[in-house]
Parts: structure tokens; sequence; C-alpha cells
């Protein structure tokens, strides 16, 4: 099995404040792992690290055993990390089916004069786009929606779509932050079908999530920070008995 | 109330499934109109309606599909009507080689301007465009022996099109009409296009777009280019068709006054610049008393617009998805 | 000479920074870049003017009509305008785009009402030169150093010793959170506007008895020197601004002296220029994180 992200001892600082302290992880191919840990943990800068909106004040971020560690956002997500946020950043006055098309910049080629002569590859790329991207909408149950704003959908449609748009670039990692954030239970057991559905398709996902129920039922393995630290790895039933993490979940025992 | 609403939205219904054959249909009636109307005043009117509609849809370009704000691209309008000026003056050059030069050179300072200042957020680029439309204007007030300064440039040649003279207005209107259609077409290709959307992300969420693979930066760089290069054969044009220049033509005051025609129309929607530019030139050009007061008009138009609506008249209307969702509704009602 | 020109820079500076103060005391609290503060400027020189034609004798107290006047109309600025936005969540563009439509308005009206020509202006500064060493100044050089200083001084007093201030400081921070303590950040912001744009108009009229002469067209190149001057401090930093303004007018000074006049107006834009593409937070600024 190969190894698709792996972060070695990274360190972040933001001033005097050291936000992530000295990291390691790695994910597999075709695996699903979790991060957690209590807010504040330094959860979503690593990330950003991973994603390449911040530079780590030391450490190396590699890609399916290549260095990404500095190189701009679009670049990683051009070879392959795709990501979701977690206050959701969609393009609100674009049709959902343009927001997965969106997605797929990377994969497709058409260039200025493409556009201005219109082309045969333009047509034939965008009729490919449409049909791949309403594809990926069907998966997510979104279909129906295709043409409406993004900002007129429910909030659960839009996490959907956050998700949508991620896989549209075709990523070797998703990287799902805060997915089931806001939701109500029906709308996190129809996003459990979801994932589900996507680990038999063999996609690998990374995911960032603070219902432990979720994370529990879906993670092959879990990492746990806290203050910036990694306090704990392994199978969720490892993760749960670890003294370390109950400490920092419900505070120590004097 | 409600009736209104309804038939407005039919009646957008109807425009969004058939504005291919509006604009085909009015670029047919603008070529028919000088063989029923040769009146100079009308021929002028609707030629210079024309260059602002050229004017405003490379400012909406930049600013309604891309969102970035330049309050300088008289400038870029000036460079293109001193090229055209100088070349066709000093070296006799012909009017399509004059407005590929101006496209080139506004290009050139589009992407020298546009280079550094892109890579930063925010207001920047309106605080730098601003500065540079002022040092332009001085370049062209102060360099005497090429602009000859404040006096400016006159007796600009006639156009001349592969060594024919054109002196008539019927023959000018013509090749406006050529230049509008052009930008036209080449602006909702870029609009319709892979790129287009990127543009439009990046509008949206520069981050996420960053996110999804978009190079942010490459891409508004684009975008001012090509904004600066219409610019600038719109001002090789107006050099050859109003044969007078002198830089204060070029000041601020009239970039805000093009931004204006870009905005009020509708930010993002090609058909309300159109009439958005034809309106606001129109008007003024034929009711005297809201030529004199213009400009004072227009700040309280643009005011009172921003607290109606904000994107403009006929901002965010996206034809292309109220005809996507009517079609689909139809299907949705046969399945 | 170099002395005397040092001392022209910094007197022309420091009504520079005055107005500066007001684009980043408004920048600071909506992050927006106020358009119309140049004509402000120009209208507070010109208000002052036809209050002092139309009611003679008293220069002072037309000076502080203007003053109030162009208080006046910086509180409508928000009121009738930004502060509807504000309510509507409109984009950030929008606010942008109306503080440039107040800016044609107000320099449409005073074109209007006053035309386009040069008009003189009344001095009532000047009591002659002193002399110190070889060198001598003019007293309107120390009369606008000095009441532009003592502005500033009170300004950061306010600023930093008062709980306007302090409600000021926080609207800055995190405007969501000053209005669940409790704040009025309306209120806060209606005041800055009305400070700023008092502040302006005090430029205004110093500038014009300083030079004697007004014109139309000095409100959008002063506006856009002192836009450069709060870019240089750091947009929202009140220190910031006030070095800025400073700085500017010296390099303009001395620019003018030692390079080419004709150019003056350049310098400062040059200067806009380059620091927005080397230094773009500024003197005083510091990088800011984006947060995702």
């Amino acid at each position: 099995m190969s190894t698709v992200l792996k972060v070695n001892s990274i360190t972040q600082r933001f001033g005097g404040l050291v936000a992530l302290n000295n990291i390691n992880m790695y994910v597999d191919d075709r695996e699903i792992v979790g991060i957690i840990g209590p807010n504040g943990a330094g959860k979503t800068t690593l990330f950003n690290i991973i994603t390449g909106m911040y530079e780590p004040t030391s450490g190396k971020v590699e890609l399916a055993g290549q260095d990404i560690t500095g190189k701009k956002p679009y670049v990683i997500a051009a070879m392959g990390f795709a990501r979701t946020f977690q206050n959701i950043r969609l393009f609100g006055k674009m049709s959902v089916l343009d927001n997965v098309i969106v997605g797929m910049h990377t994969r497709t080629k058409a260039n200025l004069i493409d556009a201005i002569f219109h082309t045969k590859r333009k047509y034939r790329e965008k009729k490919e786009c449409e049909e791949k991207a309403e594809k990926y909408l069907e998966l997510l149950n979104l279909w129906d929606l295709r043409h409406e704003y993004a900002n007129s959908l429910p909030y659960g449609c839009q996490r959907r779509l956050e998700i949508a748009r991620a896989l549209a670039t075709e990523p070797k990692l998703l990287l799902l932050d805060e997915p089931a954030a806001g939701m109500n239970d029906r709308e996190t057991d129809e996003l459990l079908e979801i994932i589900k559905k996507l680990k038999e398709m063999g996609k690998t996902i990374l995911l960032i999530e603070h219902d432990m129920k979720f994370v529990m039922n879906i993670c092959e393995r879990i990492y746990v920070l806290n203050y910036g630290e990694l306090i704990a790895e392994g199978t969720p039933f490892e993760v749960r008995t670890n003294q370390k993490v109950i400490d920092a979940y419900l505070g120590k025992e004097e | 109330m409600s009736a209104l609403r309804t038939a407005l939205k039919k009646t957008g219904i109807m425009v969004a499934c058939h504005i291919n054959k509006i604009a085909f249909v009015s670029v047919l009636l603008l070529l028919m109109f000088p063989l029923v109307n040769q009146s100079a005043y009308t021929l002028r009117i609707a030629t210079v309606a024309m260059m602002y509609i050229m004017i405003a849809l490379s400012l909406n370009l930049l600013t309604g599909f891309c969102g970035l704000m330049s309050i300088g691209h008289a400038a870029f309008w000036g460079i293109g009507a001193y090229t055209a000026a100088i070349l066709a003056k000093n070296l006799g050059w012909g009017m399509g080689t004059c407005l590929i030069a101006s496209a080139l050179v506004s290009g050139f300072f589009g992407m020298m301007l546009g280079l550094p200042v892109l890579k930063l957020k925010g207001y920047y680029l309106t605080i730098v465009t601003l500065g540079f439309c002022e040092i332009i204007r001085m370049v062209e007030l102060n360099w005497m022996s090429l602009t000859r300064g404040p006096l400016g440039i006159n007796n600009i040649p006639y156009p001349n099109l592969f060594g024919i003279v054109l002196k008539s207005r019927v023959e000018i209107y013509y090749i406006m009409l050529g230049l509008m259609v052009l930008t036209g077409l080449v602006v909702h290709s870029i609009v319709h296009s892979r790129i287009g959307k990127a543009i439009v992300a990046i509008r949206e969420d520069d981050l996420a777009a960053s996110a999804m693979g978009i190079n942010v930066t490459l891409y508004k760089i684009m975008v001012f280019i090509i904004s600066a290069t219409i610019m600038g054969v719109a001002g090789g044009f107006y050099a050859h068709y109003i044969r007078y220049i002198e830089p204060s033509i070029f000041n601020t005051g009239t970039s805000m006054n093009m931004l204006i025609m870009a905005i009020f129309g509708g930010l993002g929607s090609i058909p309300g610049t159109i009439i958005g530019a034809t309106i606001l030139t129109v008007l003024p050009e034929t009711i005297r008393f809201l030529a004199e007061y213009r400009n004072l008009i227009y700040g309280f138009l643009i005011i009172v617009l921003m607290l109606i609506k904000p994107s403009g008249v006929l901002g965010d209307v996206n034809m292309e998805y109220i005809k996507k969702r009517y079609y689909a509704s139809k299907a949705g009602d046969k399945g | 000479m170099l002395f005397e020109q040092i001392l022209n820079g910094l007197a022309i500076g420091s009504v520079y920074s005055l107005v500066a103060i007001g684009y980043t005391m408004v920048f600071g609290v909506l992050k927006l870049v106020n358009f119309a503060n140049g004509s402000v400027y120009l209208l507070g020189a010109y208000f002052t003017l036809m209050t002092y034609f139309a009611l003679g004798r008293n220069f002072w107290l037309c000076f502080i009509l203007g003053v109030i006047g162009c208080g006046i109309v910086g509180f409508c600025l928000d009121q009738f305008g930004l502060k509807r936005l504000r309510a509507t969540n409109a984009p950030r563009l929008a606010g942008l785009i109306t503080t440039m439509g107040m800016a044609m308005i107000i320099d449409n009206f005073i074109l209007l009402f006053f035309g386009s020509e040069t008009k003189p202006y009344p001095n009532m500064i000047n009591f002659g030169r002193i002399r110190i060493g070889n060198s001598s100044i003019s007293s309107n050089q120390i009369v606008i150093l000095g009441v532009a200083l003592a502005l500033m001084l009170l300004l950061s007093l306010l600023t930093y010793t008062t709980k306007i201030g302090k409600a000021m400081q926080c609207t800055a921070q995190n405007i969501n959170a000053t209005k669940l303590m409790g704040i009025n950040t309306n209120l806060i912001i209606s005041m800055t506007f009305i400070l700023s744009s008092a502040l302006a108009a005090v430029a205004g009229v110093l500038v014009g008895m300083y030079y004697q002469t007004i014109d139309i067209t000095s409100g959008f190149s002063v506006g856009m020197k002192t836009m450069a001057s709060a870019v240089l401090g750091g947009v929202g930093i009140l220190p910031g601004a006030m070095v800025g303004g400073l700085l500017i007018g010296l390099f303009e000074t001395l620019g003018a002296t030692y390079v080419s006049s004709g150019y003056s107006n350049a310098i400062a834009f040059a200067i806009l220029i380059l620091v927005i593409l080397f230094k773009p937070e500024g003197l005083f600024g510091k990088k800011t994180i984006n947060k995702v």
C-alpha cells in the first residue's frame, strides 16, 4: 500500500504561539483517517499547511513521496489534494453545477484561444465536464438542485456541494474540514452514507470532525491533537481507551 | 404587484431563451440603421454610444466578472489614443495597424501594472490605478516632444483602412459597430468558457478558487491585460474618430464615468452593460439639462443604485441559468 | 535653504497628516477607503470662503462654521449612504463606489457653485517672518505646524485615553463583538466620519491660507497624496498616518526643489506605488495572517 500523505515533524508558530508542535502523520491509499481534538487544538491549521495555505515554520509535507512544502495552494490542488472548508466557501453566485465544474479546472485544458475561437476541444470538454459534474451531483444527492445558485441552498446541501466540488478535482486525497458541523441527525446520517459510498469507490479521505460517533463510525485510524501536540493515534478503539485522550476531553482528575 | 412580478419573470424567461436571436437581430438593425438615418447628429451619438459599450464591456469583464475595481482605466484609453494618434500622424500608419499597435501598447502597460499589483489583495488595485492614471496624465502633459503636452495632438489623419481613406460618418459608424460586435463576442466567449468560470470563481471567493487549483494571480493579470487591451483599441478608434486629443480627456473623472456605465447596467451581465452604457451615453447627449449636470446626476444615480441594487439594474441576472432552469423544469414536467 | 525647505515640507506634511488621519480612521472602523475625503477637504476650504464672503468680518467664525458644515457632510455620507449598506450587508465594492459617488457630488457641487477658476484666499495667519540665524521662517508655517500638531495630539488623547476612543478602537478590531458589548457602533462610526471630515476641513482652510489661492483641482491631488500618506504609514494605524503625511510632505517639497517641480505630484504617486509593491502593510503595519 502506498502512502498518499506524509507529514514530517511539522511545527507552526504564529509569533510566540506554537499552533502545532512536531507533528508526524501519514495517510495510506484508500484509507479513511480522522483528526479529532478540542477547539483550538490546531486541526484546521494542519489542514491549511497540508493544502499550502500556510507555510510551516519547520517540517515537511509529502504528497505520494514528493515534497510539497511551501508550494502554492493551486499547485497542490493540481497535484492531488482537495479540501472543503469549515466555514463553507462556495462560489455563491454560480450555479451548483458550475461550482462542481470549477472543481474540474485542473483536469481540463481549454485555453483563451479555445475560448475565443470556439474550438472543438472547448465543446468536447464542456460536454464531458457537464456529464461528469452531473454524476458527482447525483452521488451527493444534489442533482435536482443543479441549476440553483449555490448560496440559495440549505445549509446541509451547501456542505455536500463543497464535497462534490472537491471530488471534482479528482484528488488523491480528500480533506474534509468538519463536514458534519451544524448538521442535524438526519443530514449527518445522509453524509455518513455518502462517505461510506466514497470509501467503497476507493477514495482516500482525511477528515476533521467533532462528532465522535461520526468519526468512530467511519475512520480506520484516528489522530488526536491537543494544544498543538499529537497526543494519540490508532484505531477508534485504541483512541477511545487512551488515558491522555480522555483527560484532554474530560479534564484531568487531580 | 405580484401580477407585474410574474409578467416580469415570464418576459425574463422569454428573453433569456432567445437572447442569441435578440442579439443577432439587434446587430442586423444596427447594420441597417445608417440606411434609414444619415443625420450627422444621430450617427455621432450612435458611434459614441457603441464606443462606450465597448469600454463598459471591458470594465465589466474586470469589475463585474472578476471583482477587480480600477478607477484608472481612462489611462489605458489614453495610451491607446496617443499611440494611434502619434503613429498615424507622424508615421502615416493605417488605421488597422494603428489599432493593433494601440492594443499592444495598452496591453503592455496593463501587464506592467498588473504583474506586481495583482499579487496583492483588497483595495490596493483601486488606489494604484488611481495613481497610475495621474502619472500617465502627467507624462502626457510633460513629454512635450512626443505628445505636445497641454496643446494636445490635433489634425489626426482620417481613418485609413488598407489605403482607403474613410471620411464619411457612415463608414466610421460601421468600423465602430464592427469593433463593438467583436468585443462583445470576445467577452461573451471568455465569460462562457472554462476561463470565465475560473474568473467568476475568483470573484466569489479567491481562496476557495485557489484551493480548486486555480492560479488566481495569473487569471487576474490575464483579465487585467485583456481589459487594458480592449481599452487601447477603443482609444485608438477614439483618436481617429475625434481627431484631436489632449491629456485632460483621460483623467480619473473619465475613468469614474466609465466605471459608472459598467456598474449601472449590471455587474457581471453583458446585456446589462450594453443597455446601461447606451442609456448613460444617449440621455446626456440628447437632453441638454442632463448634459450640464451630468456628473452631479451620475453621482446621485450611483449612490441611489448602491442603496437599491448594488450590482446594477441587471446585475445578478444570469440569462444562462434562467434558461437552463426553465428547460430543466419543462423536462421535469414531462417526465 | 535646506532648513527652510524642511520646515516647509513639514508644514505641508502636517496638513496632509490631518487628512490622512481621516482615511485611516474610517478604514480602521469600516475597512473602507473613503474616496470622498479629499473632496470634503476642498469643501471645507470653499465653504469657509463662502461664509466669509456672505457674512464678512470674522474669518474665524466662518472657519468654525466651515468645519462644522463639513462635519455634518461627513455625518450625512455615513447616515444616508454607508449605514444603509451596512444594514443590508452589501458587498464591499458597493461602499467604495458610494464614497466615489459622494466625491463626484461634492466636486461637481463646488464646480457649479464656485466655478472652475482659481480664487484668492484670505490669509489670517501671516505675522511676518522670523529670523533664526541666517535663515528666516514665515509665521504661516509655524502656525500651520502648531495647529496641526495640536490637533493630532488632541486626537491621540481622545483615541487612547477616553472611553469613546476605546470604543473606536474596539470597533476597529471587531465590530460584532463591540456591538455585543452594548456599544452603539453606528454612533461610533458616525463620530469617526464627523471627526475625519472636520479634520479635512481644517486642513483645507489651512492650505488655502498658506497658498492664498484655492482651485477646484487641488482636492483631488491632496486626496491622492493623503491616501498615499495613509498607505505609507499603514492604513488603519493612527500614528502611521501622522508620520506618513509628514514624510510625503517632506519628499514632495524636497523633490520639487532638487529634482523637478513639473512632476511634484507624481512623486507622491510614485512613493505610493512603491510602498504598495514592496511593503503593502506600510511602515507601521504588521503582516496579517489570513484566516481560513
